[in-house]
């Protein structure tokens, strides 16, 4: 019996173990994740340039939400004693109109380089701290989008994002430092599988937690969301005569939902599923308003699409060829 | 037709390691392992966290709130997407304007356009004001009544009179059912409820102090739409 289990955890763990490094310490091709650089770095472009019309009536010091107020705030309704601590921004320690344009302005320029992916690896890190410091300001404002973007950042902060489709790429070619394509790495493949990990828990949790409401298990969510006067972008009261429809649209994004967290993997249904988040995400942002969500939902379907097919969508990858090609 | 098993990688990955381990995948794989575990606790904390979750929260907050990984009240699920789960708006009302004529009541930041996030903020500023002020945290809710009525006087020139905070209900399907013409107007005065409401007083110096109005403030949902 000793044997058994003795020989039952040593074959369990070689399993685990070599399963584990499998999963992890491949090499991936870095692509995707710089494909997900451009998209992820103009959301972010989009974020922080969303302050710039309220950036004073917000952070400034006679602001809506003056420093002082926001960590009062913050403290009581996040209820945390080191909330300065983890809720680190640097818009803290500045509250003058000029200062804050200054910061601003600086932030958008981080931003941008690491977009057009200029020196990737610096930059990279730079805009999580910009983002974080955005959100961190003020976190009572933060809505689903957000923790979706600083995600996405601080995974790609692992990867090699500057070796395809980059300025720092195209400036090494240009010297001739870089004559040979971009080498996978372990990096990427790390980046990659946060990736989708995370993304598939959000699904997974935006799934489960809708099922926790009455209303998404008795088909009538799609109504509340559409009855959101003040929030959605097209009017589809015209809907209340078709409670089937209704229904239908409920029981869908349940469904869609908590396929894509459980099917993604699979080769086979990842097309399909896709296909469906192309249709979902665009509808949901039209029934809530939230774009910027379902802009970010989309752009991190990249991280489960294989580089050879992003190759042949995109139009410059004839200039970043993956080794063997 | 056979399909690859969920464990190969989806991105081409090559040379596959061995099942030994350098020190620095060691390394790394501890990461891992601690880091998917904060962002298990922080996800499926969302929603009505356990006292263990709670616990786990508070103890990991260091890296899943500095990180933002740590959702807080971020409604994932899009909306509770119920009668209850609704959107509110913060209205000023200036001095000598009469508060009976809702058009005098200056709502802000909601003139933008609404799939822009400078829309939304407002509206989630408006939305935990009204929480703090469900869960009894008037203190606070005057706090950012405060700051309103600041931003109002020194930078758009109003010299505000009273604040507050208005849930705007939703329209069932009844209502485009059998309801009258003024019942399916969605901004019609019948479907907003104050929870919150202060006096502005403004003293010679322009600073500012914030009463709460306790009648204004305890009006009820209107019985046609709510919950």
């Amino acid at each position: 019996m000793t044997d058994v289990s003795r020989s039952y955890v040593s074959e369990l763990t070689t399993a685990v173990g070599s399963g584990w490094n499998r999963f992890w310490f491949s090499t991936a091709d870095p692509y995707p994740t710089c494909l997900l650089r451009i998209a992820v770095g103009l959301l972010a472009v989009y974020f922080v340039g969303s302050y710039s019309t309220d950036l004073v009536t917000w952070f400034g010091s006679a602001g809506l939400l003056p420093s002082a107020a926001v960590r009062q705030l913050s403290g009581e309704t996040f209820g945390g004693t080191i909330d300065a601590v983890t809720r680190f921004s640097y818009l803290h320690y500045v509250s003058t109109p000029s200062g804050l344009w200054i910061c601003h302005a600086l932030g958008l320029l981080v931003l941008l380089c690491f977009t057009l992916g200029l020196y990737s690896r610096i930059t990279s890190i730079l805009s999580l701290v910009i983002v974080l410091s955005y959100i961190h300001r003020a976190p009572l404002l933060a809505g689903q989008f957000e923790p979706l973007l600083t995600m996405a950042i601080f995974y790609l902060c692992i990867a090699p994002v500057g070796a395809h489709l980059s300025v720092d790429r195209w400036w090494q070619t240009r010297r001739g430092a870089a004559s040979t394509p971009a080498r996978p790495s372990v990096a990427a493949n790390i980046s990659l599988r946060l990736l989708q990990i995370h993304v598939v828990g959000f699904y997974l949790l935006m799934a489960l937690s809708q099922l926790a409401g009455e209303t998404w298990w008795m088909g009538d969510a799609a109504w509340w969301l559409i009855a959101h006067s003040e929030s959605r972008l097209a009017d589809l009261t015209f809907l209340h005569s078709s409670p089937l429809l209704v229904a239908g649209l409920t029981h869908g994004i349940v469904l869609f939902e908590l396929l894509f967290a459980l099917l993604i993997w699979k080769p086979l249904a990842r097309p399909l599923l896709m296909l469906a988040s192309l249709i979902v995400w665009p509808f949901l942002a039209l029934l809530t308003g939230l774009v910027s969500f379902a802009a970010i939902m989309l752009v991190l379907n990249i991280a489960f699409l294989s580089p050879r097919q992003l190759r042949r969508w995109t139009p410059l990858s004839a200039r970043s060829p993956a080794v063997g090609d | 037709m056979t399909t690859k098993p969920s464990a190969t990688p989806l991105h081409a990955a090559r040379e596959p390691s061995s099942g030994s381990s350098s020190p620095a995948q060691t390394l790394i794989s501890i990461w891992l392992v601690i880091h998917l575990f904060c962002i298990a606790v922080a996800l499926t904390s969302n929603v009505a966290p356990s006292v263990l979750q709670v616990r786990l929260l508070d103890v990991l907050a260091i890296y899943t709130r500095t990180l933002n990984f740590d959702l807080n009240f971020t409604p994932y699920e899009l909306t509770h997407a119920g009668p209850d789960d609704v959107d509110h708006r913060i209205e000023v009302l200036p001095a000598n304007a009469d508060p009976a004529v809702s058009a005098n009541w200056i709502v802000v930041g909601m003139d933008g356009f609404r799939a822009a996030d400078g829309y939304k903020r407002f509206q989630r500023l408006a939305k935990v004001t009204a929480f703090l002020v469900d869960s009894d945290r008037d203190e606070a809710a005057a706090e950012v009544a405060l700051h309103v009525a600041k931003y109002q006087l020194h930078h758009a020139g109003v010299v505000p009179a009273k604040i507050r905070i208005r849930k705007h209900w939703l329209q069932s399907r009844d209502v485009f059912r059998n309801g009258t013409p003024a019942q399916r107007d969605p901004d019609a005065e019948s479907y907003f409820e104050v929870v919150y409401q202060a006096n502005a007083i403004v003293f010679d110096d322009n600073t500012i102090s914030i009463v709460k109005d306790e009648e204004a403030s305890q009006v009820a949902a209107p019985d046609e739409v709510s919950p």
